[in-house]
């Protein structure tokens, strides 16, 4: 069975007026459980759009989004909730961290919705921030981290839940090279752990990569290979 | 949590020391000496400055 | 809803924006203790007057000529007391008397366990006098000349809501400073064995003497109970005036930090967070700021009437011109303290989540771009 199906989905604003705008039109594709995927295309090809659709974030207008065996379009809100918090770990383009709190405190966020002890949790934080290579510098506020520094802090927050699919919306756009080859790095850490990685760029260095298994092309909303 | 319970601490403490100064006020002695003072007084008026009706509504409308 | 973890991160999330939160706490604290100061000085001396008014007599008659307090006679005290359910009507006479130096009243009751040469007096009327270097006796000026009287003791601090401006003298020097006769009284006062006459008889001295005003002992506990009532008023004003500053101020607040506050519910929705779960964490947050400020508040106006004794705070209740000596009795009415927390933590709640529920329902995924 493949992890994520997604089938004739479209994405459409402002639909009941004159200027409706499709975000995406007609998108249909399949994942495997541990491929590691690109969506490559220009600003405004809709890559960020299907990978929000993907994570629960929003709704599609019409089609269906099949995430192991649930259809994840038509989720009410604490189903779609908990679909997130247990089942994606989402890394922005923008990280996303809340800005007052140190790194521990930001890895923690997840957690918090679940019935784990204190004790527990820091178990989970501490290996998540291993994995992130953040470790040392947990207690620091995230207001106070480099660009590399901040992404590493959201990817451990992403992994603390060990979810199964890891989503990133423009993961290297905000780094230089050397960070953003560090996270390339870190792709390689999670096709050992078995994660599904859908990444939306268009970095080349990702292309270059010989951990990315496939390309999903897009242009206005399509998917043109 | 440790803030929540350094808070209740505190006001655990602060409520304790209203307690007691409520507790150790002598109601019953005031209530013996203001019942001294109006058998006196025979008919009881509030020692308020205002004397006139007119300003003893000023500070407060029935 | 509201797991150990929930509240534990609510609280860390809390001192995140503490800048926030702290403006809204002391505007909040300040408020309420403002209130509660009012119904503790308010409850204070209703209290005093209403245990004090319990050992009234049970019917006081007062003349009126033209509107103005005026004199009554034997023959009126007479006829009083030949209604039928009347068992005796005492004649009484006392007044005020004007201390032009210090511009101050003060209310003369006559006492007849006093002797002729002596007088005492209340702690207010002590300190007018002595201002003036009378620190053992006092001359009072009348028709018949200068009276001179000795100051045999001053009343006790803890009965000053009555006292504070009273000097007992004996019922001659009363007369005699005010200008009554043997036969004229300032009031009656009735006796009526029988509670359940007292309306009745009430109205009879009314028909028997059109001028006069008759006040029942009950309506008088209920003039006394009603002074400073919360529902009118003073109070009412400034619990209106104060909530909706307030509640205009905090707007103002949550407009600033509007953009702030909805990338953060953004970033929680999007990392599994429910809208429940948003909403019990600002819950939680702003209880704990509520409650804590409401707490604060009342233990804060406590101290300030009760043990400072409410610095000018009580000239608003009191006066200022004589003295400032009356102590509050500690009475906290928990009922009065229960509707100010509903009718003040509530509205607060409502305001603060509110917003952030409009933000959670709303589409994150632009925001969290």
């Amino acid at each position: 069975m493949k992890q994520i199906r997604v089938s004739n989905v479209d994405k459409i604003y402002n639909s009941t007026k004159e200027n409706a705008f499709y975000a995406l039109k007609q998108i249909s594709f399949e994942i495997e459980a541990g491929e590691i995927v690109i969506l490559k295309g220009v600003s405004g090809s809709g890559k960020s759009t299907l990978l929000s659709l993907i994570g629960g974030l929003s709704k599609p207008s019409s089609g269906d989004i099949i995430v192991e065996g649930e259809a994840i379009a038509k989720l009410p809100d604490r189903l779609a909730s908990l679909y997130r918090h247990g089942r994606v770990g989402f890394i922005f383009q923008s990280f996303n961290l809340l800005n007052g709190l140190n790194v521990y405190q930001n890895v923690m966020a997840p957690l918090i919705l679940s019935e784990w002890s204190a004790s527990q949790r820091e178990e989970k934080i501490d290996r998540a921030l291993q994995i992130a290579n953040i470790a040392h510098k947990k207690k620091q506020k995230v207001s106070d981290l480099s660009g590399g520094e901040k992404q590493r802090c959201a990817i451990a927050r992403a992994l603390v839940m060990d979810p199964p699919i890891i989503l990133a919306d423009e993961p290297t756009a905000n780094l230089d090279t050397h960070n953003s080859l560090m996270f390339i790095e870190i792709l390689k850490t999670f096709k050992a752990m078995g994660k599904t990685v859908l990444i939306a760029t268009h970095d080349v260095l990702f292309e270059e990569s010989d951990v990315i298994d496939r390309c999903i092309r897009m242009k206005d909303g399509e998917i043109v290979s | 949590m440790k803030t929540l319970r350094l808070t209740t601490l505190f006001f655990a403490l602060a409520y304790a020391v209203v307690l007691i100064h409520y507790v150790s006020f002598d109601h019953r002695g005031k209530e013996k000496k203001i019942e001294e003072s109006a058998l006196r007084m025979k008919y009881v008026e509030p020692s308020f400055c205002f004397k006139e009706t007119g300003y003893k509504e000023f500070a407060y409308v029935p | 809803m509201f797991r150990k973890n929930l509240i534990e991160y609510a609280v860390i999330l809390l001192f995140k924006d503490r800048a926030d939160h702290l403006f809204s706490f002391t505007i909040f604290t300040f408020i309420v203790s403002l209130l509660s100061a009012v119904l503790f000085v308010s409850d204070a001396i209703r209290s005093d007057l209403v245990d004090a008014a319990k050992f009234g007599p049970d019917i006081v008659v007062e003349n009126t000529l033209a509107g103005r307090a005026f004199k009554l006679n034997e023959e009126d005290r007479e006829s009083i007391a030949d209604l039928a359910g009347v068992s005796a009507v005492e004649g009484d006479v006392e007044g005020y008397y004007y201390f032009s130096q210090q511009r101050v009243w003060f209310h003369l009751i006559a006492d007849s366990s006093l002797s002729l040469r002596e007088m005492s007096v209340g702690e207010g009327v002590k300190e007018a006098m002595k201002a003036w270097h009378y620190e053992d006796a006092f001359n009072f000026f009348s028709t018949e000349g200068k009276i001179t009287l000795k100051m045999l003791k001053t009343e006790s601090k803890q009965t000053n809501i009555l006292s504070n401006d009273v000097i007992f003298m004996h019922p001659a020097n009363v007369r005699a400073i005010l200008g009554f006769k043997v036969d004229e009284y300032s009031k009656l006062l009735v006796t009526v064995p029988n509670p359940n006459e007292v309306g009745d008889i009430t109205l009879k001295i009314v028909q028997l003497l059109p001028t006069v005003k008759a006040t029942s002992k009950e309506d008088i506990q209920a003039s006394y109970r009603h002074l400073f009532y919360y529902k009118g008023g003073i109070f009412m004003i400034l619990y209106w005036v104060c909530m909706v500053a307030f509640l205009i101020l905090l707007k103002n607040q949550i407009s600033l930090a509007y953009g702030e506050k909805k990338k953060e519910i953004a970033i929680l929705r999007s990392i599994g967070y429910a809208i429940k779960d948003i909403i019990a964490l600002k819950f939680i947050q702003n209880t704990v700021v509520a409650l804590s400020a409401f707490l604060l508040g009342v233990w804060i106006a406590y101290m300030y009437v009760f043990i400072f004794q409410a610095p000018l705070l009580r000239a608003i209740f009191l006066g200022s011109q004589l003295g400032r000596s009356v102590e509050f009795t500690p009475i906290v009415d928990l009922n009065l303290l229960f509707l100010l927390f509903v009718f003040s933590v509530i509205p607060f709640l409502a305001f603060v989540i509110i917003p952030s529920w409009k933000i959670a329902i709303a589409d994150m995924s632009e925001a969290v771009r």
